[in-house]
């Protein structure tokens, strides 16, 4: 599968990146909400997972969450919300908004490969 | 004593999802086919039942498993989707409703509710309800993101938040509280729990790494004291961390309000996280 991940950390990025990377997957990568769409605009097709942090400058992961939901070309693509936000106001409020899956940080590996695992097996409706 | 807990007919990838959530804390888990579970729940002190989408099938299930065992808390595990024909059964056969995916949080309130193992947090005898959430998350996101151990060391008021280490995260708090919360690292410590949290070597790791893992330790740490403090008079929002680096530095703080100094031990190593907030007037 390719993953596309989107965080303003290049720390978050390089963690998920190696985690997916070891499970078999193909990673691209994203700083902000806007780089996320624009990589989503050319492959739309390929990417079946995008991993989302929620506080980024620009466009929250909220707002880019509803983005691709909202784009017939891209709703079909499973979104798990990777984030500091722990509070259980912003899980509902995300998967009410179309994120199938939602991890908080702080995280260890292997709960990370899980969540990743998971999501991957996931089929959007 | 460990509490019992029972995982009944959960897939392969979600029974290490709910054991490792589960393992945080004093309890002892096992997996047990739906066949053997009406006859073995008097050995456990919480049943988690897998929901994958109803059906008759699932209801005979619990329905048996709570004709047999009916002093058994029975919690059902499903999904967003699923809880609608699960809600049915809670109050027939089963207690309540865990939604997927699975939330450390939620897990930690069922087991508190219908066992009383969740763990510990560490014993803090100061009077200010909201230093203690950045303790926690402090320990937990060392633990958790660099499998560093660390513990508290001391705590001090200053009227001054003037940072000690080389290297400091700064988060700006919004909401019905404001002000800020900090983490300083000396250089070492630093590129030590960077280096581990990226799975790199010293050799390996360039200045830009440092900077932005002391950032996002900073922000994971806020995120997590945060979810706490959510509902109380200290809530707050966050803003996006900035690091600063290259020795002591002072924050700017709100007139008059103290910051708290809390001071840490990892690795014979000492960091300090700086909280200064201050409960806004209606």
């Amino acid at each position: 599968m390719t993953i596309l991940s989107v965080d303003d950390s290049t720390t978050i990025r390089r963690i998920v990146k190696r985690s997916c990377e070891e499970l078999g997957h193909t990673v691209y990568e994203a700083a902000d909400g806007a780089a996320a769409l624009a990589t989503l605009a050319e492959k739309a097709n390929e990417v079946g997972l995008v991993i989302l942090d929620w506080n980024m400058p620009g466009m929250t992961g909220l707002e880019v969450l509803k983005a691709i939901k909202s784009d017939p070309k891209t709703k079909h693509i499973v979104v798990m919300m990777l984030t500091s936000e722990a509070d259980m106001n912003f899980v509902k409020e995300a998967i009410a908004a179309g994120a199938q899956n939602y991890l908080t940080k702080p995280f260890d590996q292997k709960m990370l490969a899980l969540k990743i695992q998971e999501s991957a097996t996931m089929q959007t409706a | 004593m460990s509490a019992e807990v029972a995982l009944i007919g959960f897939p392969r990838l979600q029974e290490q999802i709910a054991t490792r959530l589960l393992e945080e804390h004093d309890v002892h888990v096992e997996r047990v086919n739906h066949d053997e579970a009406a006859a073995r729940l008097s050995l456990f002190n919480l049943a988690l039942f897998f929901w994958p989408d109803g059906g008759e099938a699932a209801v005979q299930r619990l329905q048996k498993m709570r004709d047999e065992q009916p002093n058994c808390p029975i919690v059902i595990v499903t999904s967003h989707i699923g809880q609608y024909t699960a809600q049915k059964e809670v109050g027939q056969h089963a207690e309540d409703i865990l939604l997927t995916p699975l939330q450390p949080h939620d897990v930690s309130q069922k087991l508190a509710k219908y066992t009383g193992a969740v763990k510990q947090r560490e014993p803090v005898a100061v009077d200010a309800d909201y230093v203690n959430p950045f303790v926690s998350a402090t320990v937990d996101t060392l633990k958790q993101m660099a499998s560093m151990s660390c513990e508290r060391t001391g705590l001090r008021l200053s009227s001054e938040a003037t940072s000690r280490g080389f290297y400091s995260g700064t988060i700006g708090l919004s909401g019905n509280a404001e002000g800020f919360v900090s983490v300083t690292f000396s250089k070492e410590l630093a590129t030590q729990i960077v280096c581990k949290m990226l799975s790199m070597t010293e050799a390996e790791v360039t200045e830009d790494d440092i900077r932005d893992g002391v950032g996002e330790f900073m922000n994971v740490v806020a995120g997590a004291a945060k979810a706490e403090l959510v509902n109380t008079k200290h809530a707050f929002s966050l803003s996006i961390p900035q690091v600063f680096s290259g020795g002591p530095h002072t924050v700017a703080q709100p007139r008059g309000i103290p910051v708290f100094i809390i001071e840490f031990s990892a690795d014979g190593e000492h960091f300090d996280v700086l909280v200064c907030l201050r409960q806004k007037h209606s």
